[in-house]
């Protein structure tokens, strides 16, 4: 097992203990992960996507011909760069043109892209790859019952034709599953399959209402759950599920909501003894409290 | 007030050259469940594909809803005639950028000059707090790489043709 | 006689399912020994399904044998498709017996079953040797087959029975053929190949002025073109005429769909660009809303004219619906959904603007198109109504046939050798329409057979000494099958088509129809068989049944495992009104102890007059076996519909008592 690391940009840059908590875990449980020297944002949807189809399908192939080239699959964290380059990948082996298009562009540069290689979202690895077992053994039981919820990351799961590796992807588990393999208890509440609403342009042109939309979300799991802690796979979920519980305390003049978020990786690292300050050091919820009572 | 003008039957074309957006039956499910709906002025993606294809060409341009969008793709799992909405909304996001430059997402520049949208090259300090010392090679790390990387881009029309904003 | 004619006895999977807990090398002896004769007995698998249509005749030739009793489940509509699923085997030749849902379902004593399916196969026998004895005149058929109508129905008759290597006469009362379906693709196409073919006859505006004969040897006297006669001769008549379009605002820019194809046809080029079609199925009715999208679709795709469809909405269900719509898409027609209020329609220039308010954007429309098409909700066409009574057909309120026969599966008409097709029955879709053409003419081919029908010769005449003309019988047949001469003094008697009710000779008043023999001795045979072998206890009790209404809910009793006495013998007659007073105390002289009469509830007998015919005689027979000091609970009528077993079963075991209790009266 060997994965190129796509990091993207919002992990290494903002949340780097989740990028820490990636490169620790993923080969001590087998998968080896290699740079992808000269890598560029996906691109994000609300860039090139935004603007032009050649361009966004040049730069996912400039991205994906540095994995081919290593002869590795590139493993993605984050849900959009996820989607953006497995799109594109899709988009540009179904099409003679698109394929045709990509190898004039990418031309001027000496690199090319024949498709060989593909894209895959970091639980996929971990879980038809790298297995329950093996995590199972690794992570020793630390969360044994834990009351913990998930929030799957909607570009892993839409449309499935293209991005999907769940079996029944109107009614996802891999990420449960993977969080049980922990030791965890996963509770289930109505807004399960609900978006972050985090990503793309919601909250910055519609603040309020995607405030109120994460907060149907959290009151969902406050009022139907027992969790001590959302998991999340996605670095977007991650940031905005947890400075969206500060926001709305800070709104509401409460300190209502305080559910800490994590990383599947970051929980996965803290269980296998990997030192706190290096894979789960950055957060707006506290989570010092839920790490010493479970992971000392 | 929709009405037809000269060219509003073919406007579509410029939009997409796909067809499957043809499909639509207005039926809404894009729209129930989709999170920028609760938006204020909300994001109607079932609207934005009667717009298109009824050539609604002066409406459509003023829109901004198509950027309020989450991606979250889901409209796309659930569409039943495979318009495929979540795509349409790029397209019209694209058409809206070739028709009027001031629709140029900023970001794009920053991801023209460095790769990035966020600064990865300037978050070496954050990165070794975590225990991180080896830098991301990143494409500022190879400035050959990012050369070859403009050129391609360059290569694309509308960036070309609005290259005061990249600096070429 | 008897003797002469060779029986088999089959059971088969096939028909209505094997009954499995009979053992049927016992049954074989329980039959012979009681005194039942047959030539041969044995199992054939797969007895008329589609796919294996020539065992039967097979089986028949190989074996020597003149008629069947196929002993096995409900034979449902077996009877009348016989021709189809068993070609060249006469439906006198074969006797159902069902004794799948008689016995093995209705009793759980294996020796009562026994017994009771002894019997019954014998009663099946004894009717069958009587009809196999009936002298048969073999008729010769037309090969031609009359359509008349040349719409999405009627092309595809034409043209499927010219693939046959049919004859075909196409009647058409306008000029141009594919009816209002005449600009649809697959329409077209038959429209071409019906007129480049040597097989077909195309007349049009032409229209049947009389129908003689009947079955296999109808004589059409067509008025063609100009007002000149002709006769043809065809064996069967396929009726596919079409519905009437109520005349509309023909002033510009106002359009009708006929005059829109016209112009359509003679120089598409000319027609303007921008077509509206004001469609709301809530308003001009779904067939209309199906052929404005159909129209709309061809004239963006063929012609790159821009149309706009305004309707509420669309009509996608059925099974070309959705695909029409999504034609209409792909091709770039534009849907507007009205609110509520509808469009209205300002004309100016010579425009016309169509303005409403756009459910899905909310916002208000104004659309300039430069002719607006209408239609309104179809009537049945003249060219129907004449069809109807030239052929005496039954006429309903909207289509004109029976709400029943529309395009799927069943195709006949009160009338034998007339069938119905398409918009003839109902508002139908076109490729509906061109599915049910196609099977009429399937219908067609097989009336047509190799060229002959076999009939029971000289059953049922007219007594001419005592007939007052008063055409009584004409009038009251339930199936056509009077005619009047050409002097249109004297009634005459059809022997194809009668089907043996017996109802005009029960309405004649001079009393001048006679011989209804054939069922009248194949009852008696049957009652005579009945009474072995002999049920333990209890009077033997015949039960008479409608094939149509009695016999099926006596079929449902016993699917439904409902106890039906063992002493109860069902029988399956074609009308109740057959049972006479002659055949009720014949059946009481031979023994049989009680009769059952079981028809169709009175207002709604299959044929009309049969069911309060059979209650007359009933009755009659009652008070004659009162006065002689008789038991006139002996004999009892029971209207009872096919969707009644638990009555059925209620009313079997209460004549099966009877008897013992003579003072109790039938409710």
């Amino acid at each position: 097992m060997k994965y190129g690391l796509f990091p993207g940009c919002n992990m290494p840059a903002i949340r780097p203990d989740v990028e820490h908590a990636i490169r620790l875990t993923m080969p001590a449980l087998g998968a080896e992960l290699v740079d992808l020297e000269g890598y560029v944002c996906c691109p994000a949807f609300g860039t090139f996507p935004s603007m032009d189809e050649d361009a966004k399908l040049a730069v996912n192939a400039w991205n994906l011909s540095i994995g081919e080239e290593k002869g590795v699959d590139l493993m993605v964290e984050c849900g959009s760069c996820f989607s953006s380059l497995k799109m594109g990948h899709e988009h540009i082996c179904h099409s003679e043109a698109k394929m045709k298009r990509v190898a004039e562009l990418l031309e001027v540069t000496g690199k090319k892209y024949e498709g060989k290689n593909t894209v895959k979202h970091i639980t996929d690895v971990l879980y038809h790859d790298v297995g329950l077992d093996r995590i199972r053994k690794a992570a020793k039981d630390r969360y044994k019952g834990v009351h913990m919820v998930v929030q799957y990351p909607c570009h892993t799961l839409y449309p499935s034709a293209q991005v999907g590796f769940e079996e029944t992807p109107g009614k996802p588990r891999i990420l449960a599953d993977l969080v049980e393999a922990l030791g965890a208890t996963v509770d289930h509440y109505g807004c399960e399959y609900q978006c972050c609403g985090g990503a793309g342009g919601f909250h910055r042109a519609a603040h309020e209402p995607a405030m109120e939309f994460a907060r149907s979300k959290l009151d969902s799991i406050r009022n139907e759950t027992k969790a001590e802690a959302i998991v999340v796979s996605c670095i977007t979920c991650l940031m905005f599920l947890d400075k969206v519980q500060k926001d709305l305390n800070e709104a509401d003049g409460s300190e209502k909501y305080a559910i800490p978020v994590f990383d599947y990786n970051q929980l996965l690292a803290l269980s296998m003894g990997f030192p706190r300050d290096q894979v789960a050091s950055i957060a707006f919820v506290d989570r010092s409290d839920f790490i010493s009572k479970y992971t000392g | 007030m929709i009405a037809l003008g000269e060219n509003s039957l073919e406007m579509y074309k410029d939009v997409s050259q796909e067809e499957d957006f043809k499909f639509c039956m207005t039926c809404g499910i894009c729209i129930a469940g989709c999170p920028a709906s609760r938006a204020d002025p909300p994001l109607l993606i079932r609207n934005l594909v009667r717009k298109v294809i009824l050539g609604q060409e002066d409406d459509l341009l003023n829109d901004d809803t198509p950027w309020t969008c989450v991606t979250c793709s889901r409209c796309e799992e659930v569409c039943p005639q495979d318009v495929k909405p979540f795509e349409m909304g790029l397209a019209i996001r694209q058409w809206q950028c070739k028709n009027d430059e001031t629709r140029l997402p900023p970001s794009l520049v920053e991801l023209y000059k460095r790769g990035y949208t966020q600064a990865v090259d300037k978050s070496q300090e954050l990165r070794a707090q975590v225990g991180m010392k080896d830098k991301l090679p990143t494409i500022t790390e190879y400035p050959d790489l990012l050369e070859k990387y403009q050129k391609m881009l360059m290569q694309i029309e509308i960036i070309k043709a609005n290259d005061y904003m990249f600096g070429g | 006689m008897a003797e002469m004619q060779k029986i088999g006895v089959l059971y088969s999977n096939s028909v209505g399912g094997r009954p499995l807990n009979v053992d049927f090398k016992k049954l074989e002896k329980l039959i012979a020994g009681d005194g039942g004769s047959f030539a041969y007995y044995g199992e054939v698998p797969d007895l008329l399904v589609e796919g294996s249509e020539g065992r039967l005749a097979e089986v028949m030739k190989s074996r020597g044998l003149d008629g069947i009793v196929l002993a096995a489940g409900s034979a449902r509509t077996l009877g009348e498709r016989l021709p189809i699923l068993a070609p060249g085997v006469g439906r006198e030749q074969v006797t159902f017996v069902n004794i799948l849902d008689h016995c093995t379902g209705a009793h759980e004593d294996a020796a009562v079953r026994e017994r009771k399916a002894c019997a019954l196969v014998r009663m099946g026998l004894a009717r069958q040797r009587v009809m196999s004895t009936i002298e048969k005149d073999k008729l010769e058929v037309f090969d031609a087959v009359a359509v008349v109508g040349a719409g999405p129905a009627g092309l595809s008759a034409a043209s499927w029975l010219a693939d046959r290597g049919r004859k075909v006469v196409l009647l058409e009362s306008g000029n141009g053929l594919g009816g209002m379906a005449s600009c649809e693709k697959d329409v077209a196409a038959l429209i071409s190949k019906v007129e480049a073919s040597d097989a077909v006859e195309v007349l049009k505006e032409a229209r049947i002025e009389e129908v003689r004969g009947n079955k296999g040897s109808f004589t059409l006297s067509i008025v063609k073109q100009g007002g000149k006669r002709v006769e043809r001769e065809v064996g069967a008549i396929v009726v596919s005429t079409g519905l009437a379009y109520p005349p509309g605002n023909e002033e510009e820019p106002w359009i009708s769909y006929a005059k829109l194809d016209k112009r359509r046809r003679e120089a598409p080029g000319d027609l303007p660009e921008n077509l509206g079609f004001i469609a709301d199925p809530e308003v001009v009715g779904e067939l209309v809303a199906q052929h404005a999208i159909t129209v709309a679709t061809g004239l963006a795709a063929d012609h790159g004219k821009h149309s706009f469809i305004f309707m509420g909405d669309v009509p996608v269900r059925g099974e070309s619906g959705q695909s029409n719509y999504e034609a209409a898409l792909m091709a770039g027609v534009r849907f507007f959904r009205p609110d509520a209020r509808g469009v209205k329609v300002e004309v100016k220039d010579a425009k016309a603007i169509v303005k409403g308010l756009d459910i899905i954007l909310k916002q208000d429309f104004a659309i300039t198109c430069d002719l607006i098409v209408t239609g309104e909700r179809p009537r049945v066409s003249d060219g129907s109504r004449q069809a109807a009574e030239v052929l005496r057909l039954a006429v309903e309120d909207d289509a004109f046939l029976q709400p029943g026969n529309i395009t799927y599966l069943p195709t006949y008409t009160t009338r034998q050798g007339v069938l119905i097709a398409g918009a003839a029955g109902t508002e139908a879709p076109t490729p509906l329409a061109m599915r049910g053409g196609r099977l009429a003419a399937i219908e067609a081919d097989a009336i047509l057979g190799e060229g002959t029908i076999s009939i029971g010769a000289g059953d049922v005449e007219i007594d001419q000494a005592a007939c007052a003309a008063c055409l009584t019988c004409f009038r009251i047949c339930p199936v056509g099958a009077i005619g009047v001469s050409v002097d249109r003094k004297v009634p005459r008697i059809s022997d194809v088509d009668c089907r043996d009710c017996g109802i005009c000779a029960a309405a004649c008043p001079q009393r001048a129809i006679k011989n209804f023999l054939t069922p009248e001795l194949a009852i008696l045979e049957m009652g005579r068989a009945c009474l072995k072998p002999a049920p333990p206890d209890g009077p033997v009790v015949l039960a008479l049944c409608c094939a149509r209404s009695g016999y099926a809910a006596a079929d449902a009793a016993g699917e439904l495992g409902l106890p039906i006495p063992e002493n109860v013998r069902v029988a399956r007659v074609p009308c109740a009104g057959i049972v006479s007073t002659n055949v009720i105390f014949g059946l009481l002289n031979l023994g049989v102890d009680r009769v059952m009469v079981v028809g169709c509830p009175i207002d709604n007998c299959q044929n009309k007059h049969g069911s309060n015919l059979a209650r007359r005689w009933v009755e009659t027979c009652r008070d004659l076996i009162a006065n002689l000091g008789g038991d006139a609970n002996s004999v009892s009528f029971h209207p009872i519909a096919s969707n009644m077993p638990h009555l059925f079963a209620q009313r079997a075991a209460e004549a099966a008592r009877r008897g013992k209790d003579d003072s109790r009266r039938p409710s």
